[in-house]
């Protein structure tokens, strides 16, 4: 992605927004100050007998009126037309980041925060950042006409003008940095209360929820957490509108005392009385202007960069990422893939994962990690992947370090289908064809991976056969049982053409002896160049494999063929064997 | 109007005393205004009269009032906004979100399994939130009609006539308001899907669990595409609304110029006449456009209630939701479960998923239920527990018939574990205590050394505090293999 644009970049390149707004905004200006000389000429002026002079008045004071009427709705449809043309541009910009991320990055708290932030109307921030500023503009310009009025008269209100510009910088220094911290805190806050509350609105939880009954209990944390941001947010809130209130009172103290300041002018007769009336509506709406710019567009012009700098923040955010239509179908031959004492932890976790792998994993063979529960076999696969890098040793394929490979070829040695597979909500056709998205789309590939993931018949029973649409997210879609979906999502697999099929468990939802049904059958099939990695903690459907490593904390501790593990009687597989014994017999 | 009634009956007792003390803080807003109104002529109407012999103590005492009445009156604002955030509006919300959060827990599972029902529980949510302004517009309302009533005594005592140009010029505001009102619910829902598809396609890309797939198969792109087709079709019609309340707006600007310079003439004849003084003018001038801008604001009030009440109806909507649940507890019976003739058919489907099945299980059996992938498996298992209730046919539980029984008193004597549990980003202590919650009807307290017991059962036995042990990586805790997962949920 190129630098991101900013929202005076992107203005200037429509300029008709730009142009119309900023012609409004002067129009504002100059009518400001015409008001002013126009009362002032008039209450001056007026006497009962010469009526044509208060009609002149009348129709151009209601002139003024009409053009403030007309004006804000013009501003308004600038502002969504403007705000519709650069939400656009930022949804555009955003999303092709977003997809470019890599896994790693996206695991990143802070990371999430700022993704968080960015999906609540960025182009909001924006627009309403450009029109603070013409406001601050359009405000000073009436604001040196109105006084470019009186300050011959009352040369000293420059001084006061000049004191209140000084406090409203001090102002600025003490509310800015603490609205923009606020506006960080409010989401951060809302993120996690609303996660709360989703929980007992999500439908995949819905059984768990009725059956442990804990609504009541989440309910108590989520106002526990409510309560906690409010006081959190209350203080630093109330500070903030103190200032303003502060500031507030200074400045209509300044305003309000032009009645008495202004007397001694017009006593001496510098000013008349013309001038004394108009002009104290005037100083008012002045001072007016002066808090809105600190409580108001100066804030929001903060925001605006806030919401700048995220965006740049997420450009700068690390990628891993390939175009599969891109890709050359066929994939690329390899031999072997070595680990050498790999290390992994997690960010911010002491214990390692991964505590010195050594592994290899030779074409033509089909192999079969196994293990407790939180050993690492699901690490391995992200690392060997490339999804994460290891914190020390390196992985290699025939020699060449992985780290070294582009993402795009390290990818097409593999198809994974992985523990926790994605389910689209799209038609039956593009959930399997999503994994190799290439020129050439073959019915007889797509047909040819349902049948070997047994799902062709179930397929062909749907009203729409492959363009069945599926999920609740389309009207009509269709919703399937958890065993259609991994059925699915082992299609999917199967359906790209790689060197190393990686199977991470999807077959959880499946009986043992259909699972070892299904791994056998496979094995049979596929080519012999082909290698085969699943990962699996039932031990039945392992004993098809021609390797099967045994993992413990982060280790290899045994490899070899099924009899051959089952020969070591004090081993860990034997012992995990005969646990598992019954679940067969 | 029907709907506001309900909001508001449905709001207004939630934080009675809390809503009490929020007007009690806002009203000084709606009547100081004319206080200063009454000050300012005052001091306009003596400068403009007195002769040579002035002294400016004269004026000291009344400017000064004026400035400890603003004073007073941007106190009480602040006030009243802080307030309004923190010590009203977060609770009334609180409160409407334990309500749909209650009635999301006794609704039967058939809602959650259908796309159009679950559609109005998630739309439930956002619709609390129009609730709460709704009731925060009434409010606003109540003190800007007070605005009114002193402003415009102040107006009125001026010239009566002067009060029907204000009405005359604020009517186009409630039409505008309304039709906006209509456009707006229009637009929502006419994107409604687009939105949610532009979410889901988003979330595939953002988190970090879809989008390993999605980034090892190259497909990001593809999803990204889809993304923007979204984005294109909300778009387009967003356009098409905003040209259309944009010219809608305009029409009415231009009604209400020609209303606003009919009362100006009328205010300079009223001054030509000789029925009002000069100081009064010029107040006139500016207290017209307070009164027409109070005004407008009430209307304004009153649109987005109508437009509030209309996004609000999802909530009602949801409230609404048939409930099927008796009363009965289930007996000790030598027969757990007993179906005859037991049908079922999904919501809104045309299939019926169970046909014409009849069984019986007895205590102490151990049953399987067998079959192909989607061949009813899991909707007989959903039944049998009693998530769902058969369409034809009758079922006993425990010798009561499951439309007699009382929910939670089958789930008390029911445990599952699934092939999608939950993982929940909590700590270990907390997902471990969420199996079992509740004690009669109040919450348990939670006991660690139980909860550590039944993690060294199911084999996780860490050297970690599980009371500070979050799970989930966004929030900054240390994730879990999902075997792991797996294991805690059957703890």
């Amino acid at each position: 992605m190129n630098k991101p644009k900013s929202v005076w970049n992107l203005m200037l390149q429509r300029p008709f927004s730009a142009v119309l707004a900023v012609f409004l905004v002067i129009i504002q200006a100059i009518l400001t100050v015409a008001e002013v000389v126009v009362l002032e000429d008039f209450i001056d002026n007026f006497s009962r007998l010469y009526w044509k002079q208060s009609v002149l008045f009348a129709i151009i004071i209601s002139f003024i009126y009409a053009f403030q009427y007309i004006q804000s709705p013009l501003l308004g449809w600038l502002n969504n037309r403007a705000c519709l043309q650069i939400r656009t541009y930022l949804d555009s910009i955003i999303i092709e980041k977003v997809s470019r991320i890599s896994v790693a990055a996206l695991e990143n708290k802070d990371n999430q925060a700022l993704l968080t932030r960015l999906q609540d109307k960025p182009e909001k921030r924006y627009i309403n950042g450009f029109f603070a500023v013409l406001q601050i503009l359009g405000g000073i310009m009436g604001m040196v006409g109105v006084l470019g009025l009186v300050i011959n008269h009352v040369p000293f209100f420059l001084l006061v003008i000049l004191v209140l510009l000084g406090l409203m910088v001090v102002a600025f220094r003490l509310i800015g940095k603490n609205k923009i911290k606020l506006y960080h805190a409010r989401q951060e806050i809302g993120r996690r209360s609303d996660y709360l509350s989703n929980l007992l609105f999500e439908r995949r939880l819905a059984q768990e929820k009725k059956l442990f009954g804990y609504t009541h209990y989440i309910q108590t944390l989520y106002e526990e957490e409510n309560i906690k941001s409010n006081k959190k947010l209350f203080g630093s809130i109330f500070f903030a509108n103190m200032v303003i209130w502060v500031y507030d009172n200074i400045t209509y103290l300044f305003s309000a005392s032009a009645y008495i300041l202004f007397l001694i002018p017009l006593y001496k007769g510098n000013i008349d009385i013309g001038l004394y009336i108009a002009i104290i509506p005037a100083l008012t709406r002045l001072g007016a202007f002066f808090v809105s710019v600190g409580s108001n567009y100066w804030p929001t012009y903060k925001e605006y960069q806030a919401c700048f700098a995220d965006i740049n923040k997420l450009n700068e955010l690390p990628e891993q990422y390939y175009v599969h239509s891109e890709v050359d179908n066929t994939p690329p031959m390899f031999h072997v893939i070595k680990g050498e004492n790999i290390v992994f932890r997690y960010p911010g976790q002491e214990k390692p994962v991964l505590n010195g792998m050594n592994f290899a994993f030779y074409a033509g063979k089909n192999y079969a990690l196994v293990g407790e529960n939180g050993c690492g076999k699901t690490t391995l696969i992200k690392l060997l992947m490339g999804l994460y890098k290891p914190c020390s040793g390196r992985i290699t394929i025939d020699g060449e370090d992985i780290q070294e490979m582009s993402f795009e070829r390290l990818q097409s040695f593999f198809s994974a289908v992985f523990q926790d597979f994605n389910r689209y909500y799209f038609t039956i056709r593009e959930n399997i064809e999503i994994s190799s998205l290439g020129k050439e789309k073959q019915d007889s590939r797509l047909q040819q991976a349902a049948k070997e993931a047994e799902i062709d018949q179930w397929i062909l029973s749907c009203a729409d056969n492959y363009n069945t649409k599926l999920g609740n997210l389309e009207e009509g879609g269709i919703d399937l049982s958890g065993g259609q979906w991994q059925r699915l999502s082992i299609a999917r697999m199967l359906y790209r053409k790689a060197g190393i099929y990686i199977w991470d468990e999807p077959t959880a939802a499946m009986d043992p002896l259909a699972e070892s049904r299904l791994y056998t059958a496979f094995f049979q099939k596929r080519a012999k160049q082909n290698a085969n990695i699943f990962v699996t903690h039932r031990l039945g459907a392992a004993v098809s494999a021609d390797e099967i490593c045994v993992l413990e904390k982060g280790r290899l501790v045994e490899q070899g063929t099924h009899k051959q593990l089952m020969e070591n009687k004090d081993g860990l597989y034997y012992q995990m064997f005969c646990a598992q014994k019954g679940m067969y017999e | 109007m029907k709907n506001i009634i309900k909001a508001l009956k449905l709001v207004m007792p939630i934080a009675p005393f809390r809503m009490m003390l929020y007007l009690l803080v806002s009203l000084p807003g709606a009547i100081l205004p004319t206080v200063m109104l009454y000050l300012q002529r005052f001091i306009v109407d003596s400068v403009a009269n007195v002769n040579q012999d002035f002294s400016i103590f004269y004026y000291i005492k009344p400017v000064f009032m004026l400035i400890g009445t603003y004073m007073v009156l941007k106190l009480f604002s602040l006030l009243s906004n802080q307030y309004m955030e923190f010590g009203y509006f977060r609770y009334v919300f609180m409160g409407l979100d334990a309500k749909i959060h209650e009635k999301s827990d006794q609704l039967s599972l058939e809602y959650y399994d259908n796309a159009q029902y679950y559609q109005i529980v998630q739309n439930a949510k956002k619709a609390s939130m129009f609730l709460v302004f709704t009731a925060n517009l009434a409010i606003m309302s109540f003190i800007v009609i007070c605005n009114l009533l002193s402003v415009g005594s102040y107006l009125a005592a001026l010239n009566p006539i002067l009060i029907i140009f204000v009405v005359l010029v604020s009517i186009p505001v409630i039409i505008e308001k309304l039709q906006g009102a209509k456009y707006q619910s229009n637009l929502i829902q006419d994107t409604v899907q687009a939105t949610r598809r532009k979410k889901y396609n988003f979330d595939l890309l953002a988190i970090s669990e879809y989008k390993k797939e999605l980034a090892h198969q190259g497909a990001s792109c593809y999803i990204a595409e889809k993304y923007m087709e979204s984005c294109k079709e909300a778009n387009t019609k967003e356009w098409y609304y905003i040209q259309k309340m944009g010219y809608n707006s305009l029409i009415f600007a231009a009604v209400k110029s020609v209303f606003h310079a009919c009362s100006i003439f009328l205010m300079v004849w009223l001054l030509v006449t000789g029925n009002i003084t000069i100081g009064g003018f010029s107040i006139l001038l500016t207290s017209f456009s307070a009164l027409t801008n109070a005004f407008t604001q009430l209307f304004n009030h009153a649109g987005e209630i109508l437009q509030t009440s209309v996004m609000s109806t999802s909530f009602f909507k949801l409230m609404d939701l048939e409930i099927k649940d008796g009363e009965k507890d289930m007996d000790e019976n030598e027969e757990i479960a007993r179906l005859e003739h037991v049908s079922y058919k999904y919501l809104n489907s045309d299939e019926f998923t169970l046909k014409d099945i009849s069984l019986s299980i007895k205590k102490g059996e151990k049953v399987a239920i067998v079959g192909e992938n989607g061949a009813g498996k899991t909707t007989l298992a959903k039944l049998l527990s009693g998530f769902l209730l058969p369409t034809e046919g009758t079922m006993k539980l425990g010798g009561v018939s499951r439309e007699q029984l009382h929910e939670k008193s089958i789930f008390n004597k029911i445990s599952a574990v699934y092939q999608d549990f939950g993982h929940y980003k909590l700590t270990l202590a907390q997902n471990v205590y969420l199996g079992d919650t509740i004690e009669g009807n109040t919450l348990k307290q939670m006991d660690l050394g139980k909860i550590k017991n039944a993690l060294e059962w199911a084999g996780l036995s860490f050297s970690i505090n599980p009371e500070k042990m979050e799970l989930g990586r966004e929030f900054g805790g240390a994730e879990m293999s999902g075997g792991t997962m797996a294991t805690l949920s059957v703890s």
